[in-house]
């Protein structure tokens, strides 16, 4: 029976009218109707299986046909219909369901149009009313067409299975394509004995004398390593570390009458340490074996010295590197880099870093218009199978220049090191095996050494150019000191030398390895009893939890090698010393400072 | 004054070579040469699958306290009897190891 919205129900449920004459009787109609009824079930049954899988319209119209055949072989027989609408509607619905089947036989009943009755019979007012009816032939045809639907569903169903997702393939490509990384450095330092001295970790910088068992924990480190890998031939490395936030800040106003203090001072901010991408295949096609893995790296990039160095060492997470405490360890610029290898067993014999770098490092803006040439050039008499395996001769040469605007160069300034040349030289013999390493370095610089560097833990506040708060006398005495540093350390003709022994042994069977670091650091060799010349020693223990995490316990220094005595003013002069304005002193006094020692425990997690 | 500061050279002299001293006294020398009848293997060269080596002979696989230091980076590598491992690598050896020696 059609509803209002032309689908059939179920016979009966509508309130048949049902005439006795028109029942059709005989049978094979009750078997022909058995068999639609049958039929239909297992078409509803199909239909309910799938639910609403097979949406597609050749299951709607198998449906819409199932119940119009057993609307019309109900238990009434004769079917209650508003012949003038329904009819043509039920007919269009039916022929759009049987539009994939043809229908070969037909069923005509007959309608009063006036009384919207549907009758089996003509007769007197009635007209006929032709009914497609589906034949065996096309219930077979149907029963075909829904078993190859059902073979394709399940074909379907199981091309869904197979198929990988696209978060699933998304992620696959992100995993062999991009290599992410954290490196974490920190420590807990006392300093038994406080001094102006330089740093020992980058973001440290503990207070000056008379601060006797300062302590703090701290982070020097915080990288989160980022390599793209798109393609095998190209590498793009992004590197954001931590750096402190120091430096003139100022509050600010906030509304008409009020103000928020600045928040700046102190903060451990983030900023971009390596931005660079690396062409990993330049000669790889040139046919010459021994420099086929070499490389170009272009952007903002480690300079040839001090990360080499620092892995040779191993240690950095304890102590800086010496020429680190004089240069940055990262330049923007060019570089070619990479192993020369020969012999069936590629044994590495050279190993090269050579680049042009700004005159400014990563944390400064390039003023210049000249640029710095570095090169550092190992070389492995015997051969090694990695890195620094064996015996290895280093040689390292940085030439460069202040960073200073080029009309800065012309105006008449009494200390020149702002524009003069700076040269560094290191020349190392290392030794390394598996379980210990030794290395003996000389350094030369000229120009490599500031007050700048002298003081990048802490300093005098008048090298600041700040006041100190002490009474005027001793104001007086301390900016003569600071324009000291400078007449030594900046003025333009200085030259230092370096002497340092580092290495480590790994105490067998177990997981401790000693560890240590002890330089001598003339920061002018051209000054007699320079009293900023210093020394350090690092000396500790370290213990290796696992494959990513260190542990250290050590002990360091900065011992100034001078004792303590006065400065002649007169010889002062001659590098350019210019008495403060007052300062009425043959010398200057206590120009050497106290010794600073430290107690540290650090910690490295590498990922 | 001078006095002092030679007597302060010479205890940075001493302390130097006595550190020198001390490396090299405090086990045998590893060296290529020593070495060369071993496969070796270049750090970016590929090596055999380090877990075939453990495989074969049962020995424990290295340990980076035993091991020399290659890269502190991501990720951090190490070299072990001439061949070089990440650190990845290495976790992965010793705990197949370790899960098969329960």
């Amino acid at each position: 029976m059609m509803n209002r919205s032309g689908w059939f129900e179920a016979a009966g449920g509508d309130q048949p009218r049902t005439h006795g004459g028109d029942v059709a009787g005989g049978e094979r109609t009750l078997r022909a109707s058995v068999r639609r009824r049958a039929f239909a079930g297992q078409i509803i049954r199909y239909f309910w299986s799938y639910r609403m899988k097979l949406s597609t319209g050749l299951t709607i119209a198998a449906a819409g046909l199932a119940l119009f055949l057993a609307a019309f072989n109900g238990t009434g027989g004769v079917a209650y219909a508003q012949a003038s609408p329904y009819a043509s509607g039920g007919m269009s619905v039916s022929s759009g369901g049987l539009s994939p089947i043809s229908a070969s036989s037909g069923m005509t009943l007959w309608t009063d149009p006036a009384t919207g009755e549907v009758f089996t019979r003509p007769g007197p007012g009635r007209t006929p009313l032709n009914l497609p009816v589906a034949s065996p032939q096309s219930q077979q045809d149907l029963m075909q067409k829904l078993q190859q639907q059902e073979q394709k569903t399940a074909e379907l169903e199981q091309q869904v299975q197979t198929i990988e997702p696209a978060w699933q393939d998304y992620l696959g490509s992100f995993k062999n394509k991009v290599s992410i990384g954290g490196q974490f450095w920190g420590d807990w330092s006392m300093y038994t004995h406080t001094s102006w001295a330089p740093q020992l970790l980058t973001q440290i910088n503990p207070p000056g004398p008379g601060n006797n068992l300062y302590n703090s924990f701290d982070i020097t480190r915080a990288y989160i390593n980022v390599f793209f890998n798109p393609t095998s031939d190209w590498t793009m490395r992004l590197t954001p570390n931590i750096y402190r936030t120091t430096g003139t800040t100022a509050n600010q106003g906030y509304g008409k009458t009020g103000g928020i203090g600045s928040d700046l001072q102190g903060n451990l901010g983030f900023r971009l340490k390596y931005g660079y991408v690396q062409w990993n295949t330049p000669f790889e096609n040139l046919g010459i074996d021994p420099i086929k893995k070499d490389v170009i790296v272009l952007g903002q990039q480690p300079q040839p010295l001090t990360a080499w160095e620092e892995d040779l060492y191993g240690y950095r997470f304890v102590n800086l590197t010496t020429w680190n405490m004089s240069i940055s360890s990262t330049f923007p610029g060019v570089s070619i880099q990479g192993p020369i290898t020969f012999g069936p067993e590629n044994l590495q014999y050279i190993d090269y870093n050579i680049g042009a770098f700004n005159n400014a490092s990563f944390h400064a803006l390039e003023q210049t218009n000249t640029k710095e040439v570095m090169a550092r050039v190992s070389l492995y008499p015997f051969g090694a199978r990695w890195r620094f395996d064996g015996l290895g001769l280093t040689t390292f040469y940085d030439y460069g220049y202040g960073n200073v605007t080029p009309d800065n160069l012309d105006i008449p300034s009494n200390l020149k090191g702002p524009n003069a040349r700076i040269e560094r030289l290191a020349e190392i013999v290392h030794y390394t095996a598996d379980n210990w390493g030794l290395a003996f370095e000389y350094d030369w610089g000229k120009n490599a050494w500031t007050p700048g560097n002298q003081y990048s833990g802490s300093g005098p506040a008048e090298i600041f150019g700040e006041t100190p708060s002490l009474p005027p006398a001793a104001t007086l005495n301390q900016e003569a000191f600071a324009n000291l540093a400078s007449a030594l350390l900046n003025n333009g003709r200085t030259t230092q030398q370096a002497f340092n022994l580092f290495g480590h042994y790994h105490i067998p069977d177990t997981k401790f390895t000693l560890f240590g670091w002890i330089n001598q650091f003339n920061t002018n060799t051209d000054v007699n009893n320079n009293p900023f010349d210093w020394q350090r020693y690092v000396v500790g223990i370290a213990y290796q939890y696992n494959e990513y995490l260190r542990f250290a316990i050590d002990e360091q220094a900065i011992l100034y090698y001078q004792n303590q005595y006065n400065f002649p003013v007169s010889y002062a002069k001659q590098f350019n010393f210019v008495a403060p304005k007052g300062f009425k002193g043959k010398t200057i006094p206590n120009v050497v400072l106290p010794d600073m020692h430290t107690t540290m425990v650090n910690i490295e997690y590498m990922f | 004054m001078d006095v002092q500061k030679h007597v302060r050279f010479r205890r940075f002299a001493g302390l130097t070579a006595g550190a020198a001293a001390l490396l090299l006294a405090s086990g045998p020398v590893t060296s290529y040469a020593q070495t060369a009848g071993n496969p070796t293997v270049m750090a970016s060269a590929p090596a055999d699958p380090p877990m075939k080596v453990s495989a074969r002979n049962d020995a424990p696989p290295p340990k980076a306290e035993d091991c020399a230091i290659v890269t502190v980076s991501t990720p951090m590598k190490y070299a072990c009897n001439g061949k070089v491992y990440t650190s990845y690598e290495l976790q992965h050896l010793r705990e197949k190891w370790e899960a098969a020696h329960k």
